[in-house]
C-alpha cells in the first residue's frame, strides 16, 4: 500500500470509494425494489392459501392506529360466499424480535388455523412456533382471548406454550388475540 | 499454483479462523443453534469474504494506508448490502433459509481481519483463494459446531431425528453457555490433532 501523506489525496480516494459503493447501492436498491416487492406479495397469497385452499381474497380497509398489529385484513370469498377472513399480523414481541403471522378465521368466529411466515427465534426451541405441532393447535378454537398455558390445555382458551419457548408463544398468541377481537368488534355481524 | 493450494490448506486447517485465529467468535457462538444454520452462514460468509478479497486486492495500490479500514468497512458493507437485496429480490427461497445471517457478516471480524491480514498486501488471485481458503475453514468450523450443538441440544442433524426417542435433548447446548462450551471443546480437540499431525510430519 502506498503511504499517502497527504491529507487531501486520502480524503479523495476515500470519498471516490464510497461514491462508487454509492452508486452501485443506488442502482442495485432500483433494480431490486419491484421484486422484492411482489416476493413479498406472492409469500403472503401464499399463507393465505395455506389456510384457506380455496377462495379469492379481498382486502378490507381497516383504520387502526400505528400500534396496531394488524397489518392487513382480507374476506376470503367463494362462490359468492364469505368464508371466513385472513389476518396478516406483525408482533414484535417474539423473543429474536419481529415474528410475522397469518391468521384465519371462519365467519362464526372460529380459528382455520396460522402461519408463522417470518421470524427470528432460536432454532429447536421458539422457531418451533413454525412447527405442525404447535399450528395445529389453534385449528378449530372458538375462543375470543386465547391464553398461554405451560401445562396442557383444558379449554377452548388455553394454549400449550412450547417447553423452553414461553415467550415465543406468547408472542404468537398475543398477535392472533387482536385478531380474535378485531373480530368480535367488527366482523362478527357484517355477512 | 503452490501459493493458492497454500491459502486453501492454511484457511482450513493450519489458520482455520475459528480454531486457529479465533476470529468471527460472535456469528460462531450466535449462529450455531443448528447444523443447517451454521452451514448457511459460513456459506454466506464465504461468498463475501471472497469477493472484498477480490476488490480490496485489486485497489491494494490505489487505496493510501492511512484510510484503509474505512475503506475496506465501505466496500465490505456494500457488498453485503447488494447480496442482500439481490436475493431478497431474485433467490426467495435462498434468502428463505439465510436471509437472517446476512447482516450479521458485516461484523464478522474474518472479513476485515482476511483484508487487512493478506488481501491489502496480496495479488488477487491469491487473494481470491485465501479469501476461498478462510471462508471454508469457517464453513467447515460453523456447521460442526452446528451439528455438535444441534445433536446435544435436540436430539437432530440437519433435522433428521439422530438421538433415540429416550434421549431427553440438553437444552442448554442450543443457548448461549452451550455455545461456548462446544467452541472450547471442539478447539481443543482440533488444536491437539493438529499438532499431533505436525509431530508426525
Amino acid at each position: 500500500m502506498n503511504n499517502g501523506d497527504n491529507i487531501i489525496k486520502n480524503a479523495m480516494i476515500l470519498f471516490t470509494v464510497t461514491i462508487i459503493a454509492a452508486v452501485l447501492l443506488g442502482f442495485t436498491y432500483e433494480i431490486t425494489i419491484e421484486p422484492i416487492r411482489v416476493q413479498n406479495e406472492l409469500q403472503k397469497t401464499a399463507a393465505f392459501k395455506g389456510i384457506f385452499e380455496t377462495g379469492t381474497f379481498e382486502e378490507l380497509e381497516i383504520n387502526l392506529s400505528e400500534d396496531s398489529k394488524i397489518q392487513s385484513v382480507f374476506k376470503v370469498i367463494q362462490d359468492e360466499e364469505i368464508q371466513g377472513y385472513v389476518f396478516q399480523i406483525d408482533t414484535k414481541e417474539g423473543y429474536g424480535g419481529l415474528i410475522s403471522l397469518v391468521v384465519g378465521l371462519k365467519v362464526d368466529g372460529s380459528m382455520k388455523g396460522i402461519d408463522v411466515i417470518k421470524h427470528g427465534e432460536t432454532p429447536g426451541l421458539g422457531a418451533k412456533i413454525d412447527e405442525t405441532e404447535f399450528k395445529n393447535q389453534f385449528m378449530k378454537r372458538m375462543s375470543t382471548e386465547l391464553i398461554v398455558v405451560k401445562s396442557t390445555s383444558s379449554s377452548d382458551d388455553e394454549i400449550e406454550a412450547i417447553s423452553g419457548a414461553t415467550i415465543s408463544s406468547r408472542a404468537v398468541v398475543g398477535g392472533i388475540n387482536e385478531s380474535l377481537s378485531y373480530f368480535d368488534v367488527y366482523l362478527k355481524e357484517a355477512k | 499454483m503452490k501459493e493458492i493450494l497454500k491459502r486453501l490448506k492454511s484457511g482450513i486447517i493450519d489458520d482455520n479462523p475459528v480454531f486457529v485465529q479465533v476470529l468471527g467468535m460472535c456469528p460462531t457462538l450466535a449462529v450455531t443453534t443448528s447444523a443447517e444454520n451454521g452451514l448457511g452462514m459460513g456459506l454466506a460468509s464465504t461468498s463475501v469474504l471472497v469477493m472484498s478479497n477480490l476488490v480490496i486486492s485489486l485497489l491494494r495500490n490505489i487505496i493510501p494506508a492511512k484510510v484503509r479500514i474505512p475503506a475496506f468497512i465501505v466496500i465490505i458493507a456494500s457488498f453485503v448490502t447488494i447480496v442482500d437485496l439481490l436475493l431478497q429480490a431474485f433467490k426467495p427461497e435462498l434468502y428463505q433459509s439465510l436471509g437472517l445471517f446476512i447482516p450479521l457478516i458485516v461484523v464478522n471480524c474474518v472479513i476485515l481481519g482476511r483484508a487487512e491480514a493478506y488481501a491489502s498486501k496480496n495479488k488477487p488471485v491469491n487473494s481470491f483463494f485465501d479469501g476461498l481458503g478462510m471462508g471454508l475453514g469457517f464453513t467447515f468450523a460453523l456447521t460442526l459446531i452446528g451439528m455438535t450443538r444441534e445433536l446435544l441440544g435436540a436430539g437432530t442433524i440437519f433435522a433428521t431425528r439422530i438421538m433415540p426417542e429416550s434421549y431427553v435433548p440438553a437444552s442448554i447446548f442450543i443457548l448461549a453457555p452451550g455455545a461456548f462450551i462446544v467452541l472450547g471443546m471442539i478447539l481443543a480437540v482440533f488444536n491437539t490433532i493438529k499438532n499431533k499431525m505436525k509431530e508426525e510430519a
